[in-house]
């Protein structure tokens, strides 16, 4: 999948349910996937999560604790809402085999997100989209599991 | 469905959920809890595994490493910018520590049964 078919802006998705507030600021989170995490902020993740592919407070073990609790399989379909860098997410698919939609607020964590999953040879399962989670683009019971972690944090 | 977030301890005080709210992330302060939520949301059987400690001891580990790199982080970040983070872990930590803020993974099912989470 290339990466132009592989993410969608917000602006061209369905209108949803409405909006939560307070909103997020949207350049602040849209700056912080945009710089490039430095050396030290590489092993302050590293060490603090397992990997350098994580964000938020989810660590490896706690990822692979989701795998096992929604037991994914290949043929399944994953949502992963407000993904930031595509984590858990392609931790998940690169482990079940399954599918992943990978959904941030941002259009740089979305674009961020679909590197790290072409980066782990996941282009043909792995989508990132810019989208709300109040107005997702997706129809009705089109995944079979959803995953979310530190969305709000 | 399976989360993991981090939330307020249920029965706090009003003053302790603005207390968690300011050293934490400022969403904890909903006034219903994680399980309501879920339930309102569609979704049923809401089991709730505490992950609180391991979110401690991660915070503990960032600012390990923020200490130990500190001077590449100076440069990096700016000193201002700097003890704002520091300070702003240590105060999640200190929240954590005091039993204001919790982390915990919450997995439950589509009520329908056409979806297995």
């Amino acid at each position: 999948m290339s990466r132009e078919a592989g993410m969608r802006r917000e602006d061209d998705m369905r209108e949803g349910a409405g909006s939560i507030e307070p909103q997020p600021n949207r350049e602040e989170l849209a700056a912080k996937y945009t710089r490039p995490r430095s050396v030290a902020v590489r092993a302050m993740v590293r060490a603090a999560l397992g990997t350098e592919l994580a964000n938020g407070y989810t660590t490896v073990e706690q990822a692979d604790e989701l795998l096992s609790l929604l037991g994914l399989a290949p043929r399944d379909r994953l949502l992963d809402l407000g993904a930031g860098r595509g984590w858990p997410g392609g931790h998940l698919a690169s482990a079940s085999g399954c599918s992943v939609a990978s959904t941030d607020l941002t259009f740089e964590a979305a674009s961020l997100a679909h590197r790290h999953h072409v980066g782990a040879g996941l282009e043909d399962r792995a989508t990132a989209l810019a989208a709300s989670g109040t107005a997702l683009p997706f129809r009705d019971a089109a995944f079979d599991a959803v995953v979310h972690a530190d969305v709000l944090c | 469905m399976a989360l993991l977030t981090i939330h307020t301890p249920e029965g706090l005080g009003e003053a302790d959920v603005l207390r968690a709210a300011e050293v934490g992330p400022s969403l904890v302060g909903s006034e219903a809890s994680i399980p309501e939520l879920l339930g309102l949301a569609g979704f049923a059987d809401v089991v709730a595994l505490d992950r609180t400690e391991a979110f401690a001891r991660c915070c503990e580990i960032i600012l390990h490493v923020r200490a130990e790199r500190e001077r590449e982080l100076r440069e990096e970040e700016g000193d201002e910018a700097f003890e704002e983070e520091r300070a702003k872990k240590e105060a999640l930590l200190g929240g954590i520590r005091g039993g204001l803020l919790l982390r915990s993974l919450f997995v439950a099912r589509r009520r329908e049964a056409s979806l297995r989470a």
